[in-house]
């Protein structure tokens, strides 16, 4: 009996020195620490990898520059397949990590969940790709979003439509039948939303409106309304999977127009793999695919072309997926912009910091500015200078058509 | 209603109910005679996906010619699943099967994440997914009406598998002690049949039926580690509403789940078109219980009592 007692005390007593030495370990090193909370794993584990792999890229760059302020970036890497995860990661990672920093999420859903815990802990969080209007809508002072949101992104699918696709067949802007498709997610609810907000604004004409749940294996019934309804442009705000039978399905029901989705469906690198050279001309608005160099200072060109080669380098060949861009421009945007002025890694400062940045278009990273509206402002946090664009496949590459400032192709493949 | 679209979703409802049936022809046989809810099915369903994606990708393999090799190698690793993660449960609750399949299902679908990613993967077969146009027909009056090559093949086959799987255990010796260890396990095995070997022939059958609908659905539809989830929960509401254990049932059901679904995202939308079948279940099982064509409650009561003594 006293034996057993004995060892296990030594055990107890062993742990607690390990767990000691690790806390010293770490805190003695010049690092600083910074959580990250992606879906690594599961249904979204797709965009989230590549995400991920843009914040990598955009750590070994910086850490191989020497650091910021001397102080090398260490990753702290949380795994969050679904909203709940991601709370509980969140928590992980302020409590047991002692994390006062996080890069995330890729997805709205998980976005809205880890937000609350890193809010209500006062932790700086900073949102990379949810895009859902919901996640700056909520006037909370820690969560800051470096990419566009959906308002963002569905206005400019409209005016791009009204703009540029009406003239190339021939009718008035008030006179496009218009159709508008999503799923019935956070992402697609809030796109659409916005979508009908802008059409509203512009008096244009919606011939119909059709909500789906991204899990749905057929969308059979949906084709046929939307065929007769007889739009001249569908907008999708749609994932994936489901964008790939949406568009197997409008073939096999000759259901013919234009169709604009955006870059978390019609836009993946999987959707010109599931139609080869049907795929021309599908169009995806949100994360512009390609930078156009040509704007950029020199030293963020430079920057640009080095993460466009490092990704190259380690994905046999691959351009980056938008994916891993907004990724990058999340974490260089911490890095280099807000870390250097706040000095420090506490949360109020970084705060200030990221508060009191203005930074014109085109100067900060990608084509993108920054500049976060302040805590009374609508959009609180929200990067106000951040922008999407419109792609489309031109025979197997994604093109940046729109807006003209930005785009590196012309729009085609108009009858 | 224009009777073009009426026709075109009563066969788009058809094609789809197809889909469903031959996925489910497996589950249910699996349950009515082993009585184990397996719920790694659609993982299996995932796994022939991709062994089919990857005949295509690799050896550019007509995914219709694959299922000759399909069929071999998935039927292995039915029987593999049976030793390794089925035989050791046989005669324990229910509630430990559930853990052993629902754990099997998320180690399947992550060990897939692992080796082959979350890319979200699909074929271009043209000859299977340009539709044939029939018509118009001008005398009817109807429009053009549009079938799908793939979606036909799918459903003419989920008809001849349920017709020869029927006629199998009808007649056929294998098929009759099948039956017999369903109807009564004790029974059966004091009249000297191998219980062990039928339940490992009918594990091994149940996997090849969802796996040649994985094969044969692949030019349709994406395949993903996340894919079973998909067409999981389908198959088990089409199981359940056929009767728990019947072939025919299960190809019935498939199709009135088809039909209603196409109908109902037509006329209601498509967002609410899974309250719409639920809606359907429901009505069924309050009317019968154990299902279309499951067997009497008496019946069942009699089963249930073989199997817990």
């Amino acid at each position: 009996m006293k034996k057993g007692l004995i060892s296990k005390c030594l055990v107890i007593f062993l742990l607690f020195t390990l767990f000691l030495i690790g806390n010293v370990a770490y805190g003695q090193e010049n690092v600083w620490r910074i959580g990250t909370i992606l879906p690594l794993t599961g249904p979204l584990a797709k965009n989230g990898i590549k995400n991920f792999d843009g914040v990598k890229i955009a750590t070994e760059m910086v850490n191989e520059e020497g650091g910021i302020l001397g102080k090398k970036i260490v990753l702290v890497s949380a795994d969050a397949p679904d909203p709940q995860a991601a709370a509980s990661e969140a928590n992980r990672l302020i409590t047991n990590e002692k994390v006062t920093a996080i890069i995330g999420t890729q997805a709205s859903s998980l976005s809205m969940a880890a937000t609350v815990v890193a809010e209500k802990a006062k932790v700086f969080y900073l949102e990379n790709e949810g895009i859902s209007g919901l996640i700056t809508s909520r006037g909370f002072k820690y969560t800051f979003r470096t990419t566009f949101d959906s308002d963002m992104m569905a206005y400019q699918m409209i005016d791009f439509a009204a703009e540029v696709i009406a003239p190339k067949i021939g009718k008035k802007a008030k006179d496009l039948r218009l159709a508008i498709v999503h799923e019935d997610g956070g992402f697609g609810t809030s796109t659409g939303k916005g979508l009908i907000d802008r059409v509203k604004a512009l008096g244009l004409n919606v011939v119909a409106t059709e909500i789906y749940s991204a899990k749905s294996v057929d969308l059979s019934g949906m084709v046929m309304k939307l065929k007769q309804a007889k739009p001249d442009i569908v907008l999708a705000a749609q994932y994936i999977n489901d964008s790939i039978l949406f568009h197997r399905q409008t073939k096999e029901l000759q259901l013919k127009t234009i169709v604009i989705g955006t870059t978390a469906g019609q836009g993946n690198p999987d959707f010109v793999q599931a139609f080869g050279k049907d795929s021309n001309g599908v169009m995806a608005g949100g994360i512009p695919s390609e930078i156009s160099v040509e704007r950029l200072t020199a030293q963020q060109k430079k920057d640009a072309n080095e993460f466009v080669k490092r990704y190259k380098d380690t994905h046999s060949g691959e351009y980056p997926n938008p994916t891993s861009f907004v990724g990058f421009a999340g974490a260089w945007i911490l890095y280099k912009f807000i870390l250097p002025k706040a000095g420090s890694l506490d949360p109020e400062k970084l705060r200030e910091a990221a508060l009191s940045l203005d930074i014109p278009r085109g100067k900060g990273v990608l084509n993108w500015g920054i500049k976060f509206a302040k805590p009374e402002e609508k959009n609180a946090g929200q990067n106000v200078y951040a922008s999407a664009g419109i792609n489309q496949w031109q025979d197997g590459n994604l093109k940046l058509i729109y807006p003209k400032e930005i785009a590196t192709a012309d729009p085609k493949f108009f009858k | 209603m224009d009777p073009t679209v009426f026709v075109q979703l009563l066969i788009s409802g058809i094609l789809l109910g197809g889909v469903y049936a031959l996925a489910s022809i497996g589950l249910t046989l699996i349950f009515g005679v082993m009585k184990i809810v397996n719920f790694a099915h659609g993982e299996f369903f995932m796994i022939s996906m991709y062994l089919t994606f990857w005949l295509f990708h690799y050896f550019h393999m007509d995914p219709y010619l694959s299922t000759l090799i399909l069929v071999p190698v998935i039927f292995l690793i039915g029987i593999i699943t049976y030793y390794l993660f089925i035989k050791p449960t046989l005669g324990s609750s229910a509630l430990c099967q559930i853990f052993i399949t629902v754990g099997l299902s998320t180690i399947i679908q992550n060990t897939v994440l692992l080796f082959w990613s979350a890319d979200f993967r699909s074929i271009s077969l043209n000859y299977a997914t340009d539709s044939i146009i029939f018509g118009p027909f001008p005398s009817l009056p109807l429009g053009e009406i549009m079938v799908n090559p793939a979606r036909l093949i799918a459903f003419v086959s989920a008809i001849f598998l349920s017709i020869g799987f029927y006629l199998f255990l009808k007649f056929s010796y294998t098929g009759k002690i099948i039956r017999a260890t369903s109807q009564d396990r004790s029974a059966a095995l004091l009249m000297g049949i191998n219980i062990d070997k039928i339940y490992k022939l009918t594990f091994a059958i149940g996997i090849v039926l969802v796996g040649l609908a994985g094969g044969l659905v692949l030019p349709i539809y994406t395949v993903h580690p996340f894919v079973g989830f998909d067409f999981v929960l389908v198959m088990f509401v089409v199981v359940v509403l056929g009767g728990m254990g019947s072939v025919v049932g299960a190809v019935m059901s498939g199709l009135i789940i088809g039909i209603v679904e196409v109908f109902s995202s037509y006329w209601i939308g498509q967002e609410s078109k899974q309250a719409i079948y639920f809606l359907v279940f429901i009505a069924v099982l309050v009317v019968r219980p154990s299902g279309l064509f499951g067997l009497k409650e008496e019946e069942e009561l009699e089963h249930i009592e073989t199997i817990d003594s």
